[in-house]
């Protein structure tokens, strides 16, 4: 079954005073079942962060509607917006988002404070997961006393406590070095491997031949998208590379088409 | 063109950072008006020949002036500093662009000029265009004079102009320094990465906190005790003190400890309502303690001042009624048997006028100092060696006395007396002697204000004048004939003439017999011109803290809003909903801002005994006017708070709210 359901998704920003109107989504179909682990790739300006801040009901769409579960967003009222999203979506960011007044086991429970529940429960949940994400001895410092690799496995930790129906990544690796990128990765594939569902909006081809499919938007349409069946990571990532060439050239002959 | 370079960028700086600059101009400006008002005041000839009694009221604006301008010197220091503070970030642009320190102090000195320039220019001008008003309202609160005797138009002042030219001058040439100095040991490096690098979380310095609960022990203690005016010029400057560090250091240490105490209660701590609140409170305090403190200070002062210069004020008529009973009080000392006409001369004077005594009465007294030795008052005899044996004054006084000072009338039979208590005299028996003869004491009764406030002072009653005279006779002492009575005020000084000539009019006290003419009325004059002078100091240094403390909430709000746009971002990211985050956040600034309020209220309140105790040593003790009057203060003072707060907060919100915009 489905868990997310993206039908006929439309957004168009208007300028604020009025002038300007700009087409983020045209007209965006696709599902994730459950279990699944999807990338979606897009140049800068494809629409592609517009698509993840819709999936996160942090935007709401001009047309069309996202179900999570078989329940469309746009029925949830804006009172219990912020729960829903607590209970149900976990967020992985670029820059971490984490607050700095903030012990990283302080930042993990944030989600579980504002639910309510008891510190012995939450200290339960935190003592596997941190071990599985390797921070179990960094939980009392503070986010700018670790280092952006750690910080963002904290974030990772901070996303899933709440055992959220989908994880959402916005270029997660973004601010990470190739080594950090790796082991970031490898925690990724292990949550997918013990059934989380995952859509990470990513640049980077490295992280999304660790998909099992990748989404390709381009001016606000799914332009084409590639299931990895059972290839290796090499050679998804081949795939993924020769999709992308295919895709700029078909953008530079448009161009000389337009000239 | 090139010259103009320097002086153009610090022009469009100013125009770039108006934000912040103009509520400094505003606030500069105002202090400049008030600086030159209260200096044209404390030189203004009118005044000082307004009332030959109110040589004491220029005195006391000079006194007043230069404590405004200390005060107003480290409020213009602190605020620059403040906005240099928040401009490093572009200063270390500047630094990066190319710019020299040396250019970089060229542009900060145009800026510092132009601000001068225009503090000054709207400063003298109001200042000088509300002098007038406030030599009028000092007048008001001065009385008797009314507003038509002035003469009408434009005053200008050149000295005072003088004075706040050359106090403004060497001001912000100090704050140019500084600005130099800022720029000079900052990396631009540091100056820019500053805004990112993460915020430690403070230390718990726990003997800080400690020291600041003692500190203010002391300072609260010190009050307490403080019962006696000796006691008070002794322990006023440590209590101060005291309670000023305490203050500081609780604001800085203690509040900081408390929070983490809070925050190791696990329990406590991870609570949807606590959470957020309790870490996101020691950031606060620790990036706002020293403010707040000031605050605090600030409100204190500003509270104990207006209200306790409004008491004397409201409480002197109040006082003048105890002191003198009647309007007019003659005082003439004869020989125990010698009895005095002055009275029929003086009534035939006054009938010469048209005017009849009214409520006249006569009272017999005599004083002497005193030893209390086994339950009888004896002779003092001077002991330099000792300060323990210290003299009682001890006024005999008739029956009739009594009972039109206080209304109330016991009759005494003629070996019985009646004593104005004293905790002076604990051994008191049910006899006692007095001049060597025997009394029984018929009841120890509460001091007569204005008589025998002090515990040096005792008061004895006998039953009447015959007593009296023959006491005083056994003694070989003087008797004060006193004679009081009430007639119109204003006509006091065209019979008696005036306080200070009349001894020298040889003529006027032929016609009063020499006797000693005391004028309710004189005695106000002189009593308004000290009573109103600080109250009208006190209004003024008010009104001063006050902006300045509206400068400082304004600028805390700003920098509070600036360090919390991206915190919003972040919570909400986390599933807080917005209006939740609004809520914690509103509650921590609430906090934030009201805690300097309680505790000036608290510090108030620990004051109280002071000033119970100067009051009373001034004999404007009434105690139910003395809390009306701080309650009604505070009650002012705290609204005036909360919407200072209310406006400011606005722009608070508009900072958080347009960044978070900005980011979703």
């Amino acid at each position: 079954m489905a868990i997310l359901e993206v039908q006929g998704v439309e957004k168009i920003y208007t300028t604020r005073f009025g002038g300007n109107q700009v087409q983020a989504l045209s007209d965006v179909h696709f599902s994730v079942e459950q279990g699944e682990y999807v990338a979606v790739m897009g140049e800068s300006g494809s629409g592609k962060t517009t698509l993840l801040n819709i999936l996160a009901a942090l935007d709401k769409p001009t047309k069309g509607d996202v179900l999570l579960n078989g329940n469309p967003l746009s029925k949830i009222s804006d009172k219990s917006l912020a729960a829903f999203r607590r209970e149900n979506l976990g967020f992985v960011f670029q820059n971490f988002n984490l607050l700095d007044n903030f012990t990283l086991r302080d930042n993990i429970f944030l989600p579980l404070v504002l639910a309510g529940m008891q510190y012995d429960d939450m200290e339960k949940r935190l003592q596997p997961m941190a071990k599985v994400l390797g921070i179990h001895e960094l939980l009392n410092k503070f986010p700018y006393e670790v280092s952006g690799g750690q910080q963002q496995r904290a974030a990772i930790a901070r996303a899933i406590i709440t055992e959220p129906k989908l994880l959402l990544a916005d270029e997660p690796t973004g601010a990470l070095d190739s080594k950090s990128t790796d082991s970031l990765l490898d925690v990724f594939s292990k949550l997918n491997a013990g059934g989380q569902t995952i859509v990470m909006v990513t640049h980077s081809v490295k992280a999304a031949s660790r998909a099992g499919r990748v989404l390709f938007i381009k001016d606000g349409v799914i332009f084409h998208q590639i299931y990895r069946g059972d290839a290796s990571n090499d050679a998804f990532y081949q795939r993924i590379s020769d999709t992308l060439t295919r895709m700029m050239s078909d953008s530079l002959q448009g161009g000389e088409q337009d000239a | 063109m090139r010259k103009f370079f320097y002086a153009r960028l610090a022009a469009d700086n100013l125009k770039k950072n108006r934000r912040t600059y103009l509520p400094y101009l505003i606030s500069g400006s105002v202090t400049c008006a008030m600086l030159y008002i209260i200096c044209s005041l404390s030189l203004n000839d009118g005044l000082q020949n307004l009332q030959k009694g109110s040589v004491i009221l220029p005195v006391i604006l000079r006194i007043g002036t230069c404590i405004a301008m200390f005060f107003a010197a480290i409020f213009l220091f602190y605020t620059n500093s403040f906005l240099m503070k928040h401009r490093r970030k572009e200063f270390g642009l500047y630094q990066l662009l190319g710019m020299e320190k040396r250019h970089l102090a060229r542009v900060l000195f145009f800026e510092t000029v132009y601000t001068l320039l225009i503090t000054m220019l709207f400063g003298l001008a109001a200042g000088m265009l509300l002098d007038k008003l406030m030599y009028m309202l000092v007048l008001r609160i001065m009385g008797g004079i009314s507003d038509a005797q002035i003469p009408l138009g434009f005053s200008f002042n050149g000295f005072a102009l003088l004075w706040v030219t050359a106090f403004f001058g060497i001001v912000f040439f100090l704050i140019f320094l500084n600005a130099v100095r800022i720029v000079r040991f900052t990396k631009p490096i540091s100056m820019l990465s500053q805004a990112n690098a993460g915020e430690r979380e403070p230390k718990t310095k726990i003997i800080m906190a400690i020291l600041g609960v003692i500190l203010l022990g002391t300072g609260y203690t010190m009050s307490i005790c403080a019962r006696n005016s000796e006691l008070i010029l002794k322990l006023m400057l440590p209590a101060v003190l005291s309670v000023i560090v305490g203050t500081y250091f609780l604001f800085m240490a203690g509040s900081i400890a408390l929070l983490k105490l809070l925050k190791k209660n696990k329990s406590f701590y991870y609570k949807t309502r606590h959470f957020t609140a309790v870490s996101g409170m020691i950031y606060r305090m620790k990036q706002n303690a020293v403010g707040l403190a000031g605050i605090c200070i600030l409100s204190t002062m500003v509270l104990v001042m207006i209200s306790s210069t409004t008491c004397m004020m409201i409480g002197m008529d109040d006082l003048l009624k105890t002191m003198f009973a009647r309007e007019v009080t003659v005082t003439k000392i004869c020989e125990p048997d010698e009895e005095s006409d002055f009275v029929s001369k003086i009534n035939t004077a006054l009938a010469q006028k048209d005017i009849e005594p009214e409520n006249a009465v006569t009272y017999f007294r005599f004083s002497k100092a005193c030893s209390f030795t086994d339950g009888k008052f004896i002779d003092y005899i001077a002991d330099r060696y000792s300060d323990e044996n210290a003299p009682l004054f001890l006024s005999v006084t008739a029956n009739n006395f009594y009972a039109d000072m206080t209304g109330i009338s016991i009759p005494l039979e003629k070996n019985e007396i009646l004593l104005a208590g004293n905790a002076a005299l604990p051994t008191l028996r049910h006899q006692t002697e007095i001049c060597g003869q025997k009394f029984t004491i018929r009841q120890l009764t509460e001091p007569i204000r204005g008589y025998n406030n002090s515990e040096q002072n005792v008061l004895a009653v006998v039953s009447d004048s015959d007593v009296l005279k023959a006491l005083a006779k056994t003694d070989n002492k003087n008797i004060e004939y006193i004679y009081a009575f009430d007639m119109p005020e204003e006509r006091t000084a065209e019979i008696f003439g005036d306080m200070f000539t009349r001894w020298e009019d040889e003529a006027l006290m032929e016609r009063f017999d020499h006797a000693n003419i005391d004028c309710r009325n004189e005695y106000r004059t002189e009593y308004i011109s000290v009573f109103g002078g600080l109250f009208f100091i006190a209004l003024f240094l008010g009104v001063l803290f006050t902006v300045q403390m509206v400068l400082m909430i304004y600028y805390k709000q700003i920098s509070e809003g600036h360090d919390d746009r991206s915190r919003y971002v972040i919570m909400q990211n986390v599933g807080m909903s917005l209006g939740e985050v609004r809520q914690t956040i509103r509650s921590q600034i609430l906090t934030v801002f009201f805690l300097p309020l309680v505790t000036a209220a608290i510090h108030t309140v620990f004051c109280i005994p002071v000033i119970k105790t100067v009051l009373s040593e001034m004999e404007l003790i009434n105690l139910k006017l003395t809390y009306l009057i701080l309650g009604i203060t505070f009650i002012v003072f705290s609204i005036l708070y909360a919407l200072i707060y209310a406006a400011t907060a606005k722009i608070y919100y508009r900072i958080v709210s347009s960044r978070t915009a900005e980011a979703a």
